[in-house]
Order: structure tokens, then C-alpha cells, then sequence
């Protein structure tokens, strides 16, 4: 029963948090920005979604998998996220108009 | 001796002269070239337009209206002759079907049942596909192909530098993590791909997996690392040979089918891996020219080379 109920509370927030990425996706204006806003979904959505995929099914092969669909969307998913915005600084030079920068 | 459109394009795109961009970007070495404003395409009167004076603009137009009207109305003809809904000779009812289902895995040895018709069935129309996939990579590499007789010196001095560039600002992030997953996803592929006789999956699949991984091996280590294994010779004859052996394992299979003649296949038991006697070559033949296909798609449309 509390295992149903965790899991329900983890999936919930994993809803909220792909909902809450989408909105920024359309709400935001900038490809940093949206891009910040889209890489949501992709690791604490996916990380919260699975938890509680794992938390209802048990420990398992099924889990082992479902933890390696995570390894690899945390893999790659930040990985693209920064290309493309590189990609986007290498060729936009007036990239701090949109956003701030902070120099170190 | 033209520049293609795109290409000049995406060229004062990556100068940073966009219309939206207030200025070229910093790191322009050498300050871009004035540029001649006319279109590089002498682009001729369209079809529709009429190449001629007035009376041959109404002709093409004539006949466009008459040859889409004729093809209207054969494909509503068509539609005429198809069998009505829910009758019992339809295909989903007919012994074919059944035969398929019930006979498949004893006559093929696939435990897959969808791979057993594809493949060996229905083998002929897939091999049609693999042809179209063949053609499609070749009438790319007639289009797009760069060399010294259809590109200036120019136009190809800028692509290496492309490279160039490309090769400086190349980042360790993606090296790493490509190395990393690197076997992951030609393993993943591999399994898919030989895996087609006994779960979903199968030629078409694995073979983007692996066309995938090589263009991901291209952004991650550079072109020059993917030529090192995978250049144009490699390229045709994986390509060719892939498409030879599928010709021939089913014309085997036709040849042995219409004329009665035992099959000396092995059909091994069904649900192993080696099993299923033709399906696991074919496999791999159509995963191969997939792989091809997609890896040259992404190279030529990019570079115009291998």
C-alpha cells in the first residue's frame, strides 16, 4: 500500500515536471532558454517516471532495464543539450542580448 | 559551375550573415567575398509557365489539366474494382492468411511470424525495397557527389574548411561519451538485427541502429576516423554484396519453391538463433544496406563526399 502510494506520489511529479517543460518550451523565447527548459523532461522527469515504475514493479530484470534506459538517457540526453547549444554560441554572435552572461 | 543554392545559404549562415544577425561572427579569418546577388540557378521558365509564347503555355497547360484528370480517374477506377468490406474471399479471411499462421513456422522456421512473410513469402517485394534503397543512395551519390568537375575551387577550399573548423572546435564531451556507448549501440544493433527470426526487429531496424552509430562515430571523432574503416570501397562492396546476396538467396528460395525441389536450407529448431535457414543472411544483407544507405545519405547531403 505505501509502495503504491509512493510510486503514485513519484509518477505524479514526473507528470508535473514533463508538463511544467513543456509549458517552458512554448513560453520561452530564446533557444537557451527553451533548451534549459526542455532537458527538464529528460533527466528529472525520465528519473522520476522510472522510480516509480520500479517502486510498483520490484526489483527485477524488468527494473535492471528500466535503470538502463535511465543510464542511457543521462547519458546522452545532456550530452545533445550541450551540443546544440554550443552549436548555437559558435554561430549567434550576439547570443547575450537574450540572456545574461556571467563572465568568471 | 554553379553554387547550389542551400550551400550559399548555410555558407553565410555559419559567416554570421544572416538577415537577423546584426554582424558577422568574430572568428571569420579571411573577410567574406562580395557576393554576386543574382540566384546561382538560371532557373528556366517552369513547365506550368510554358516555355513559349502564349499559345504553348495554354497547350502545357492543357495537358497538365488532361494527364491528372486521366491518372484521377484510373485510380478512382481502382477503387471501384477493390472487394467490398467484410466479404469473405477478403484477404484477412482467405487461406493465405491461415496458411501463413498456421504453416509458417514448420514451412520457414521463424518463430517471428511477420519476419517469415517479409522475408521469405512475400521475399520478392522486400528484396523491391532493398532495390529502391540501393537506387536511392546511388541517384544521391549522382546528385550530390563533389569533385573537380561540378564544384570550383572555391566552393571546395571552403568545404575543407568546414572541416577544418569543425576539426578545431571538435569538444571531448561527445568523444567520451560516444566511446563509452559506442559498443552499446553497435551491440544493440547487432542484437536487433540478428534477432529479426525470433523477436520484433530485423533488417530494417538494426540497420538504422547501425547507420546511426556511424553517423554518431562521424560528429564524434571526425570524418577522417569513420574513413579509416569506412570509405568508398568498403562502402560498395558492403553495398553491392549486401544486395547480390540477397538476389541470390531469393532466387534460391523462388526457384526452389516453384519447382517442388527439397530445401537444403537448414531450418534448425525453431526459437534458436541459428534457425530458420534463409531469414538470418537476409537479415543481415538488408541491415547492411540500410546501414549504407543512411550513412551515405547523411554524407553526401552534408559534405558531398564519402
Amino acid at each position: 500500500m505505501i509502495r503504491e502510494i509512493l510510486a503514485a506520489v513519484s509518477i505524479g511529479l514526473g507528470v508535473i515536471c514533463c508538463v511544467l517543460s513543456l509549458y517552458g518550451v512554448y513560453r520561452f523565447d530564446y533557444v537557451l532558454t527553451r533548451i534549459h527548459a526542455a532537458a527538464v523532461v529528460d533527466t528529472l522527469g525520465t528519473l522520476l517516471i522510472f522510480i516509480g515504475m520500479i517502486l510498483l514493479r520490484g526489483l527485477g530484470w524488468a527494473s535492471a532495464k528500466i535503470l538502463l534506459i535511465l543510464a542511457f538517457q543521462w547519458l546522452t540526453s545532456p550530452v545533445s543539450t550541450h551540443r546544440i547549444s554550443k552549436v548555437e554560441l559558435m554561430t549567434n554572435p550576439d547570443y547575450e542580448k537574450h540572456c545574461e552572461v556571467r563572465e568568471e | 559551375m554553379k553554387t547550389p543554392l542551400w550551400y550559399q545559404k548555410l555558407l553565410r549562415w555559419t559567416e554570421g550573415d544572416e538577415p537577423g544577425l546584426a554582424e558577422p561572427a568574430a572568428h571569420v579569418e579571411n573577410p567574406p567575398q562580395p557576393r554576386a546577388e543574382e540566384t546561382p540557378y538560371e532557373s528556366g521558365p517552369s513547365l506550368l509557365q510554358g516555355a513559349g509564347g502564349p499559345i504553348n503555355r495554354v497547350l502545357t497547360k492543357v495537358f497538365a489539366i488532361f494527364s491528372c484528370a486521366v491518372f484521377a480517374l484510373v485510380m478512382l477506377a481502382t477503387v471501384a474494382y477493390l472487394p467490398r468490406f467484410g466479404d469473405q474471399g477478403n484477404a484477412p479471411v482467405n487461406e493465405t492468411s491461415r496458411r501463413y499462421i498456421e504453416q509458417g513456422v514448420q514451412e520457414v522456421g521463424a518463430t517471428n511470424l511477420v519476419t517469415n512473410i517479409i522475408l521469405v513469402y512475400r521475399g520478392f517485394d522486400t528484396y523491391g525495397e532493398s532495390c529502391v534503397l540501393f537506387l536511392g543512395a546511388t541517384a544521391v551519390i549522382m546528385l550530390l557527389e563533389v569533385d573537380s568537375k561540378n564544384t570550383t575551387r572555391r566552393d571546395r577550399a571552403l568545404l575543407r574548411r568546414g572541416d577544418e573548423l569543425d576539426r578545431i572546435t571538435r569538444n571531448q564531451i561527445l568523444g567520451h561519451v560516444t566511446r563509452v556507448l559506442m559498443p552499446v549501440i553497435l551491440l544493440y544493433g547487432l542484437y536487433i538485427l540478428c534477432n529479426g527470426h525470433l523477436s520484433p526487429g530485423g533488417g530494417f531496424a538494426g540497420g538504422s541502429i547501425l547507420g546511426g552509430a556511424l553517423i554518431l562515430c562521424e560528429n564524434a571523432f571526425g570524418v577522417e576516423k569513420v574513413r579509416s574503416f569506412f570509405n568508398h570501397h568498403v562502402y560498395h562492396a558492403v553495398k553491392v554484396g549486401a544486395l547480390i546476396l540477397y538476389a541470390i538467396l531469393i532466387c534460391y528460395t523462388i526457384y526452389v519453391g516453384a519447382n517442388g525441389l527439397p530445401n537444403i536450407m537448414p531450418l534448425g529448431r525453431p526459437g534458436s538463433i541459428l534457425s530458420a535457414g534463409i531469414i538470418l543472411p537476409i537479415n543481415v544483407a538488408v541491415g547492411l544496406e540500410v546501414a549504407c544507405t543512411m550513412y551515405a545519405f547523411y554524407t553526401y547531403f552534408g559534405r558531398g563526399d564519402l
